[in-house]
């Protein structure tokens, strides 16, 4: 899985539910992209799906051993005008494709800010790190 | 000496093994905090996660039983400051996941036998 074979993948799957970006000329695209931010000068409505370019390690520390393990982050982030459900129906279909992805916890709307979730899709299984 | 007390004093080593390791990754972890990889460049005012020090001096660990402990955060912003958040003007404050990171980092496996003497 990389990157872009993984944004490829989420736009067919998540097609009912993205919001859209509009473009500087007013024509518009799933809301869909590999970084962390909205492209400049593109504006966002409903639900923003970004996948980090960059894999992350997750590793877990115990005594006998540490495993380790490569993912994906994906980030949702839910824009004012988003449906509502919008970004747990997101979330669900990413993980009725990868069971084993990881959950970071909600940052929930308040004021400005948007509701956010992260998650992991890993790509490489546990190896121990003994 | 007898299994059970053989069982006994080893449960006891290992207990206070795993409370000093703990006490050693918290110590580990609010110095994590305040190291200058967290800093954002967002303009014009740089700043780093310690910032008024409130999030520092919130962070804790706290022993739900001899083997069972949790190291956390309690104050109210720290959940958008360790995940980053997203504004609706447009503009991100970046995830700052020093607790991931110190997991990660922390030597857990030369901490146990440092501190349980193996």
């Amino acid at each position: 899985v990389t990157p872009a074979s993984l944004t490829t993948e989420l736009r067919t799957l998540l097609a009912g539910v993205l919001g859209t970006f509009t473009r500087e000329d007013g024509s518009t695209t799933p809301a869909i992209h590999q970084g962390a931010k909205v492209p400049p000068r593109w504006t966002a409505s409903g639900l923003e799906v970004a996948v980090q370019p960059e894999p992350e390690t997750e590793s877990a520390g115990a005594f006998g051993t540490l495993t380790e393990r490569k993912g994906l982050v994906v980030l949702l982030r839910a824009w004012p005008n988003t449906p509502a459900g919008a970004l747990d129906a997101a979330r669900s279909l990413i993980l009725a494709r990868h069971a084993d992805a990881l959950v970071r916890p909600l940052v929930p709307a308040l004021d400005d800010r948007l509701a956010t979730q992260t998650l992991v899709i890993r790509y490489v299984a546990s190896t121990p790190r003994t | 000496v007898g299994f059970v007390e053989l069982r006994a004093r080893v449960t006891k080593a290992l207990e206070a093994g795993f409370r000093d390791t703990m006490q050693l990754f918290h110590r580990y972890t609010v110095e994590n905090i305040g190291k200058p990889m967290w800093d954002w460049d967002r303009s014009p005012s740089p700043r780093d996660i310690v910032d008024t020090g409130a999030l520092r001096a919130a962070e804790s660990l706290t022993f739900l039983s001899p083997t069972h402990a949790i190291e956390g955060n309690s104050i109210e912003y720290a959940l958008p400051v360790h995940e980053g958040a997203s504004f609706a003007d447009g503009h991100s404050t970046p995830a700052r996941p020093w607790l991931r990171v110190s997991r990660r980092e922390f030597d857990w496996q030369g901490t146990a036998r440092r501190v349980m003497s193996l």
